[in-house]
């Protein structure tokens, strides 16, 4: 740390020394001439010192250079590049509109690609992948519903323990090691239908972000990725608005400028109407059911001053099951983010956040003896700050500080009835604190050579109330809860402070060719307990305690970039270890609902995993798209799992392979295909039967865990979507997406089970669960104006 | 509260589609099974002993015969139990006594094994209800029988609850019904219907037995509804279902699989004569 900083200081002092009178600071905000929408990641080059820097997630950049006339070159991907010559003789807020691709002339569109589409080269980034929602679009979707988490997982280094199951694993790790936001506010559950989709329109997103590596100190909380969507901010120019109406869900989009360039707002909204059919149905009792799930996204801002800009965003989204009145269910997360941008100087960026995120669910049985109602919630409040102070084209300080409260009720049951059997249940609330502070800089030490490195400090403490135990037992056991202690309200129970490093390099190795490397270290305070194949809704995050310790990853990659015949293709290969400590496992028949005694039921280990990835894509041309390609092994080591000994984890898949094929042969029509290919999950197979009382037990006597694999996973999609003829005099653009997912028909396994035949009980079988056993059209109607 | 897990895959089934396959498995190395119950009913018990055999093996389990089996009580009651056909061997002067212990020693195949239990206290079961019900969705027409009695007291009490019609039981991995009363504890329990998917008849004769469980049969009867229930979105990691039984000899790498368990039983039984009806 104290050596990291005399480092920054020596660097600042002696770039201030050297050119102390002669600076001047060019900045502004970069956005889309049509709607207004702040860019992320344009890249701002000075032709004269082939140096420049890229605009923040709020659009904004900033360059402080000597006196002199420089040539200005502003670049973004499917953007036409400007340029502007500037006199620098004094401060100038330049302020810049980048027209799209095909709003602009064609001899641009040739320029922008050469200028900007080398970001993977150029940048220090690795480990990263980006979605762009337009090409999302394109591509086949299930049952046409566009999905962010879906397209992720054609990604490298990015997988699912199965098909429709919610959340995704990165780089060997579990579904709780992703940091998701949402317009910076923690989403807690990603899923739609426990999993099918995800819980982001697509509609109301602007840009989306998956780190996997090389992760900056701004970021913490979660050992294995951040996942940043940033949603539109709306059009601040007129009012436009986008809709759809597909198999699953419609979707209603609206924005418009509070004052033209001065503010706006955007609100989104989807619901899925599936059972708006089940009313129609002559069953009565199908009438009665209930299933569906909608999401709400709004946000808003306002440009006080040249300085100070405001904005509001919320999320709600929520799934609904009613099984007539036999049960209920519903589950959601709701989402509010207020954040102030600020400029304390030209060079000095400030944004600083409130955030709040709840997620909760509840579940019930609504009349009768077994009436019950249970709800369950986890909620943070989150009070931060993040700067970017931008001394000099070479070196840019990123500096920060965040607060974090967890709340959490892992459970609460009540009888709902006058005659039902159930007693009150009222598992203890835990509360938690978080705090982190860093500092990061980015330095430019060459033209070739550059570096950032950071250090992040996190702290975090257990509060009371409440009564905390040890735990005692034999190893492979269930616990038993001894020597209860108990804490009076905001009494620290557990504390834990965590330094976290990181620090990525990049060296040019030619202008098309960059190496890359990084290495992060993450700490997790917060834990997923979940025992399922795939995670269910009722899993409950849990704090770390005196007992559960936190997670602790430390990561290594090495990377080279390079991008082919004038960008048009971009290759990139990385290798990655990360080592896991404190990971959680469950004892044999672990009781993990509403179990006031949880830890009890809880094992600890170490994880590993490491792999390869080989991702090529074409960016250009009537057929475009990428193929990715992943070699990787993640495993556990558990004390009292599998002997002792390592063992796959369940999500470990040796090979995915992911073809994503986009041909556009007419302006009107687009066509696309998907390839996906995984090894089979790792899974436990019995090796013996016993019969007990009549039943056939499976069992194994090795005591092995996952020693098995379910059969590969591979499923081909096509899509085509036929664009509305253009008309000059009108606004609305239209689109039909035709898809067929699951092409041949593949009854991909998504678990192997083993059971006694039911028409046939002597008689043993192995049986495929899968979640979808047939092709799967669907058609989707767009609309935009 | 049970049934949460039961919906969430009826659910999922919505979508889902299931078949059966051919996977190659290993074949472990034989173990010894044990199946043994003793109860405070006023009958004779037998504990049996098998091997384990492979997994697709589909034929019926091979016995072990010859071995010696001692049951002794904490009351200082010793028996030699007599096997009467090849694998059974039974229990006949020792009885089960609500609050007693028990421990079975066997000695099989040149080992040593031990298995301890113990019977816990049973509550009554006060009647039986049943109701005609007309088939829907997922519900199929027939009689259908509801359970009444109240529930101990004390917290940590578990049971199974076992069904029969016309002297058979519900015995498909499906029907198995093991609760705890961490939920209801003290309640009385009304109301409960028995849902297997085979409802009665008029004339169908319907038994009910409660029995009591010691905390680790219930969690051996747990796990074993689990395994042989698993499967699905929200299937848990297969694992073995624990035993009771030890090798004494700690080094051996023979172990045992099954269990020696022992419970007090409640019993309810009668005709169904009409459509609707109370037994007492």
């Amino acid at each position: 740390m104290r050596v990291g900083l005399l480092f920054v200081l020596t660097a600042m002092l002696g770039l201030n020394l050297g050119f102390a009178q002669t600076k001047f600071t060019i900045n502004g905000t970069i956005k889309d001439a049509k709607n207004g929408e702040t860019l992320i990641g344009v890249t701002v080059l000075i032709q004269e010192l082939q140096t420049g820097n890229v605009s923040n997630e709020y659009g904004f950049y900033s360059l402080t250079l000597p006196a002199g006339a420089y040539t200005l070159k502003y670049s973004y991907i499917g953007y036409g590049t400007q340029e502007q010559k500037i006199e620098l003789k004094s401060n100038q807020v330049i302020d810049i509109q980048l027209k799209e691709d095909n709003q602009t002339m064609q001899e641009v569109i040739v320029e922008a690609k050469k200028e900007d589409a080398d970001l993977n080269v150029k940048s220090l980034e690795m480990g990263v992948s980006r979605l762009d929602i337009g090409q999302i679009r394109k591509t086949p979707a299930l049952l046409g519903e566009a999905d962010l988490i879906r397209a992720l997982q054609m990604t490298p280094g990015v997988s699912t323990v199965g098909e429709g199951a919610t959340g995704f694993n990165v780089r060997g790790g579990s579904i709780d090691q992703n940091l998701i936001l949402m317009d910076e506010a923690p989403v807690y559950n990603s899923a739609h239908l426990f999993g099918l989709f995800s819980v982001f329109n697509p509609d109301a997103v602007k840009d989306v972000k998956l780190v996997k590596g090389g992760i900056p100190a701004q970021y913490g909380g979660r050992l294995s990725s951040v996942l940043d969507i940033r949603m539109k901010e709306g059009n601040n120019q007129r009012f436009s608005g986008s809709a759809g109406i597909g198999t699953v869900s419609s979707r209603l989009t609206l924005e418009a400028p509070i004052v033209k360039d001065q503010g706006s707002f955007v609100i989104a909204a989807r619901r899925s109407y599936a059972d708006l059919f089940l009313k129609l149905s002559s069953d009565p009792s199908l009438r009665n059911n209930t299933a569906y799930f909608y999401d709400l996204s709004a946000k808003a801002n306002y440009k006080f001053s040249q300085k100070d800009r405001v904005f509001i965003s919320g999320y709600f989204g929520r799934d609904v099951f009613k099984f007539d009145d036999d049960f209920q269910s519903d589950w959601g997360n709701a989402t509010a983010t207020l954040r102030w941008n600020h400029l304390f100087s030209q060079k000095l960026f400030a944004n600083f956040t409130a955030i709040y995120s709840n997620y909760n669910y509840s579940l019930g049985i609504p009349s009768g003896t077994q009436a019950f109602d249970w709800d369950s919630k986890i909620i943070n409040y989150n009070l931060k700050g993040d700067l970017n102070w931008y001394l000099t084209p070479h070196n840019t300080l990123n500096f920060g500080a965040s607060a974090l409260w967890y709340q959490m009720q892992p459970g609460k049951s009540r009888p709902t009835s006058p005659e039902s059997i159930f007693n009150v249940i009222d598992l203890q609330e835990q509360n938690a604190v978080e705090y982190a502070a860093y500092l990061d800089h980015e330095w430019k030490i060459s033209s070739r050579l550059s570096l950032q490195y950071g250090l992040r400090l996190s702290m975090y403490q257990l509060l009371g109330e409440g009564t905390y135990y040890d735990y005692e037992g034999e190893l492979e056991k269930r616990k038993t809860a001894v020597n209860p202690r108990t804490y009076a309200k905001g009494e620290t129970v557990a504390q834990y402070f965590n330094p976290e490093p990181r620090l990525s390099v990049r060296y040019e190795v030619s202008p098309t060719a960059s190496l890359k490397a990084s290495y992060n270290r993450m700490a997790q305070y917060l834990h997923l307990i979940s025992n399922t194949t795939a995670a269910s809704p009722t899993d409950v995050w849990t704090p770390s305690t005196q007992n559960i310790k936190p997670e602790i990853a430390d990561q290594v990659a090495l990377g080279y970039f390079q991008n082919f015949k004038n960008n048009t293709f971009e290759a990139s290969i990385e290798a990655y270890y990360k080592t896991m400590s404190n990971q959680i496992d469950y004892v044999n028949g672990a009781n993990l609902l509403l179990n006031p005694k949880l830890e009890g039921e809880l094992l600890y280990g170490i994880g590993r995993s490491y792999g390869l990835e080989l991702y090529i894509k074409k960016n250009t041309g009537k057929l475009n798209g990428w193929v990715s390609y992943t070699l990787s092994k993640s495993e556990r080591k558990i004390d009292g799992t599998n002997n002792n000994q390592w063992y796959n984890a369940k999500y470990d898949r040796t090979h995915i392979l992911n073809v994503v094929a986009i041909y556009d042969p007419t302006p009107r029509w687009s066509l696309s295909a998907n390839f996906a290919y995984a090894t089979g999950v790792a899974t436990t197979f019995p090796n013996a039967a016993y019969e007990y009382d009549g039943i056939i037990v499976p069992h194994n006597t090795d005591n092995a865990r996952n020693n098995y694999r379910v059969p590969a996973y591979h499923r081909l999609d096509f899509s085509a979507t036929l664009n509305g003829k253009k008309r000059p005099n009108r606004r609305i653009e239209t689109n039909w997406v035709f898809s067929i997912y699951n092409v041949y028909a593949r009854r991909n396994p998504f678990t192997v089970f083993f059971r006694q035949n039911p028409d046939n009980l002597q008689q043993t079988q192995a049986v495929r669960f899968s979640v979808f056993g047939s092709i799967l059209p669907s058609v989707t109607f767009n609309a935009k104006f | 509260m049970i049934s949460t897990a039961v919906y969430f895959t009826l659910i999922s089934i919505l979508w889902s589609c299931q078949d059966v396959i051919d996977v190659q498995l290993d074949t472990g190395e034989t173990l010894l099974v044990v199946d043994g119950w003793i109860t405070n009913q006023n009958q004779s018990y037998t504990v049996k002993l098998t091997q384990t055999k492979p997994y697709f093996a589909n034929t019926p389990a091979v016995e072990v015969a010859g071995a010696s089996l001692q049951l002794t009580d904490n009351e200082g009651n010793t028996e030699n139990l007599t096997e009467t056909q090849p694998g059974i061997y039974k229990i006949q002067t020792i009885k089960g006594k609500i609050g007693n212990q028990y421990t079975l020693k066997i000695i099989a195949q040149g080992e040593t094994y031990e298995a301890k239990t113990e019977i816990k206290n049973v509550p009554p079961i006060d009647s039986l209800t049943y109701r005609f019900k007309e088939q829907r969705s997922y519900l199929k027409e027939g009689i259908y029988v509801r359970y009444f009695g109240p529930e101990l007291p004390t917290i940590g009490d578990y049971f199974r609850v076992k069904v029969y019609k016309n002297d058979i039981q519900y015995n498909k991995p499906s029907e198995l019904i093991v609760q705890s009363d961490e939920f209801i504890n003290g309640n009385y329990i009304g109301d409960l219907e028995f849902d297997f998917g085979d409802p009665f008849k008029v004339n169908d004769k319907v038994k009910v037995e409660l029995l009591s469980l010691p905390q680790d049969a219930y969690y051996f009867w747990q796990e074993m509804v689990t395994q042989v229930n698993n499967g699905g979105l929200f299937g848990t990691p297969p694992a073995n279902v624990r035993t009771n039984v030890r090798n004494t000899n700690p080094n051996s790498k023979k172990k045992a699989v099954g269990y020696f368990g022992g419970s007090a039983v409640s019993t309810i039984q009668g005709t169904i004569t009409q459509n609707e009806g109370v037994i007492k």
